[in-house]
């Protein structure tokens, strides 16, 4: 149902790809989208080090918490060096989704802030 | 008489308010509210090139700020000649130089001692507040927020405040560097100004107090740590030896400070005021520049929105500004209850932290005198030392006449010259000052007097100098005199109390909580202080420590993870500050604000 592709370099980064929903594989694919998530760069050191990032997530249920069943994620890490970027790229299938992102790092054995506020895209 | 018995609330009340007003000019009776220098003005000219005209001979001072310091002729009234000069067209601003004060209360005194860095539920030796121990975990979790930050020094702190011993072992080496132009790692800008902000006076104890709070070093086998362990303090002293400052000295100190690059300004002080324009001029210039200004409540146990006074005009400054940049700090004890002295606030009051039985640097030695060992003369009859029970509470007293604590005591005796003196070494001091409680009730034509003789003998022989006196009053009073010309191995300090031979006598003078200060510096010296002047200097290193782990933090960045990080306000503390909490360093440095101004697009 969900395939990972692999992380790639820089802004490009990791993509999701939702593939199927309910039917399976053999019906008519839905329209997919390129979806693409932006936020004002963290000022916190820890985001843009070693074991500090972002982390996007989204569901198709609006006012979700992360830790909710079926809450998908894309992980954004530090890149190894300079600024982590404060973007990230889906491809999502056609239907209503709301977002969140949060802000991680390694500061004093890890760190993650609160969810930011949910931002909602409807895919046709 | 009746000297009523007070809870000791009182007084700490008493103790930490009245030291700061000694020895300074009051405001000219029924004029203005606040206090202020006397017989000056702070100008803003909208042509300041014909400000000489305008001002018409007056003595005049221009400042760095383009403000200008009024000098009034005698007989001409602050109220007056700001009336005068607000009717001038061009004059765009005129106001009282205020008066600003030292929020700390001084008293008698090792990491094991720091409850407010780490509060194992210990018992601070020869404590200066109740509440001891406390409870464990009370404090500002320093020991976790070392794992993960100790240097500061990426984020210069401007301690505003009176002098510091730069040269204290616990402190070399934490200070800003200011090279040729500043060699003594700051300025001094009471007075004339010059470039050395050492204290000058023997009572000049709290900057190097409030120093120490923020970056005494860590880790050095020696006294005390900081919040920070390794910081660059700059020192700019802008309250004098008694702790009082001014609006145009402060105001300077701040754009020095942030000319100069410092990212946290700590200032100590406070006043009960009207809106000082000026002031707050120079606070919104440190908030364009992205400088933290973290300030103490204040010591009157009040609503700093409010103040003590009944004047609806005056509040606490400067918590009471409305500038996002201004941080103000209630003082919390150690069962982090607020402090019975430490005022508050639902609005103006942003967070708590540990202010009492602060253990930290000291420029000098606190001798705290039990008034045994005094030569009275006569034998008997006149002073007499014992215990006695005031609103000061329970204390050694030095008293004339000798039953002056007694219910229905008697008034000293017609005729009477009674003289007390005691030697003390001051051989190691580069100053010295006494300070001591003097509940005056001195008839008039009668006098008491303090004098002093660097020899050793009875001051008042003719060898000595009188530094007060002869003085009738009958009030309670709080004394400083400077002994910088006694500074022996045997300098006689004195007292004495005339009847002037008209019989007409009174109930006497009771002397308490005799200090004596002295300046050593360079000396090894700690002590323990009371005040939210601790409070504040706890959150500016917390601060510190934030900002100089994230280098691109705004100010806005620090204070939400300041207040975000905090512990939630418990016992007495709870609905007394604008966000309920208590500042705590490892909360404040783990805290990660969510990402902002999310965005989602499809392409």
């Amino acid at each position: 149902m969900f395939a990972m592709f692999p992380a790639r370099w820089g802004t490009l980064l990791s993509a999701a790809l939702l593939a199927a929903c309910s039917g399976g594989a053999s019906d008519a694919p839905a329209t997919i989208g390129q979806v693409e998530l932006r936020w004002t760069p963290s000022r916190a050191s820890g985001v843009h080090a070693a074991g500090g990032g972002y982390r996007v997530y989204w569901s198709t249920t609006p006012g979700f918490a992360p830790g909710d069943p079926g809450v998908q994620s894309l992980d954004v890490p530090w890149p190894g060096s300079g600024q982590t970027p404060a973007t990230a790229s889906l491809t999502l299938s056609s239907g209503n989704y709301y977002f969140k992102v949060v802000a991680y790092a390694a500061t004093g054995g890890g760190i993650e802030s609160a969810p930011s506020a949910e931002v909602a895209l409807a895919v046709r | 008489m009746p000297r009523s018995i007070f809870s000791l609330l009182c007084l700490w009340t008493i103790a930490v308010l009245l030291p700061a007003h000694a020895g300074v000019p009051r405001s000219e009776p029924g004029q203005l509210p606040g206090e202020y220098v006397p017989g000056e003005l702070l100008v803003k000219f909208r042509a300041p090139a014909r400000a000489a005209a305008t001002v018409q001979g007056l003595q005049m001072q221009t400042l760095p700020s383009g403000l200008h310091r009024v000098r009034l002729r005698p007989g001409e009234t602050v109220a007056g000649m700001m009336q005068a000069l607000a009717a001038d067209p061009n004059v765009a601003h005129v106001q009282p130089n205020y008066l600003y004060r030292a929020t700390a209360l001084p008293n008698d005194p090792d990491f094991g001692q720091l409850w407010g860095l780490h509060n194992t539920g210990q018992t601070v030796t020869d404590p200066v507040y109740g509440a001891n121990p406390g409870t464990i975990d009370r404090d500002v979790d320093a020991v976790e927020a070392w794992d993960i930050n100790t240097d500061c020094r990426a984020a210069v702190v401007a301690v505003l405040d009176t002098g510091i011993d730069y040269t204290h072992p616990d402190l070399a080496g934490n200070f800003w560097d200011g090279g040729a132009t500043w060699p003594n790692h700051g300025w001094d800008f009471v007075g004339t100004g010059d470039n050395d902000p050492a204290p000058v006076g023997g009572g000049e104890h709290h900057g190097t107090h409030v120093a120490g709070i923020i970056a005494a070093l860590g880790d050095n086998a020696r006294g005390t740590t900081g919040v920070c362990w390794q910081a660059r303090l700059m020192a700019v002293r802008v309250l004098d030896a008694q702790g009082n400052g001014n609006t145009a000295d402060i105001a300077e100190g701040i754009d020095f400070a942030v000319g100069r690059g410092a990212k946290i300004i700590n200032m100590s002080l406070g006043a009960e005021i009207p809106y000082d324009q000026f002031m707050a001029a120079a606070i919104e210039r440190a908030r364009q520049a992205g400088v933290l200004v973290v300030t103490a409540a204040g010591n009157d146990g009040v609503d700093v929105m409010v103040g003590s006074d009944n004047d609806p005009d005056t509040k606490i400054y400067p918590c009471a500004y409305p500038h996002a940049n201004v941080l103000c700090v209630a003082a919390l004890d150690q069962n982090h209850d607020l402090a019975t002295f430490s005022n508050y606030g639902t609005s103006g009051v942003d967070l708590g932290a540990p202010g009492t039985n602060i253990l930290a640097t000291l420029p000098g030695r606190e001798l705290a005198d039990d008034f045994s060992g005094w030569t009275p003369l006569p034998a008997t009859g006149g002073w007499t030392s014992l215990v006695c029970t005031t609103i000061l509470g329970t204390g050694n007293m030095l008293v004339d006449p000798p039953d002056w604590c007694s219910a229905g005591a008697g008034n000293y005796a017609a005729n009477a010259d009674h003289v007390v003196y005691k030697t003390f070494d001051l051989s190691a001091a580069s100053a010295a000052a006494v300070s001591y409680y003097a509940f005056l009730d001195v008839a008039s034509g009668d006098g008491f007097s303090v004098a002093y003789d660097p020899n050793g003998n009875n001051p008042f022989a003719g060898g000595g100098t009188v530094v007060l006196g002869p003085l009738a009053d009958s009030r309670l009073r709080f004394f400083a005199h400077d002994l910088d010309a006694c500074l022996t191995t045997a300098c006689a300090l004195g007292f004495r109390l005339q009847e002037n031979g008209d019989g007409t006598t009174a109930q006497g003078v009771g002397l308490a909580w005799l200090r004596i200060l002295t300046l050593e510096p360079g000396s090894d010296l700690y002590g323990l202080y009371n005040g939210t002047s601790m409070a504040a200097p706890m959150v500016a290193g917390i601060a510190a420590l934030v900002r100089a782990f994230n280098p691109d933090y705004t100010v806005a960045d620090t204070t939400t993870a300041l207040i975000a990080g905090g512990d939630p306000a418990v016992g007495t503390f709870v609905g007394k500050s604008e966000n309920g909490r208590s500042a705590n360093a490892n909360g404040a440095l783990r805290y990660l604000a969510p990402p902002a101004n999310v965005t989602v697009s499809v392409r």
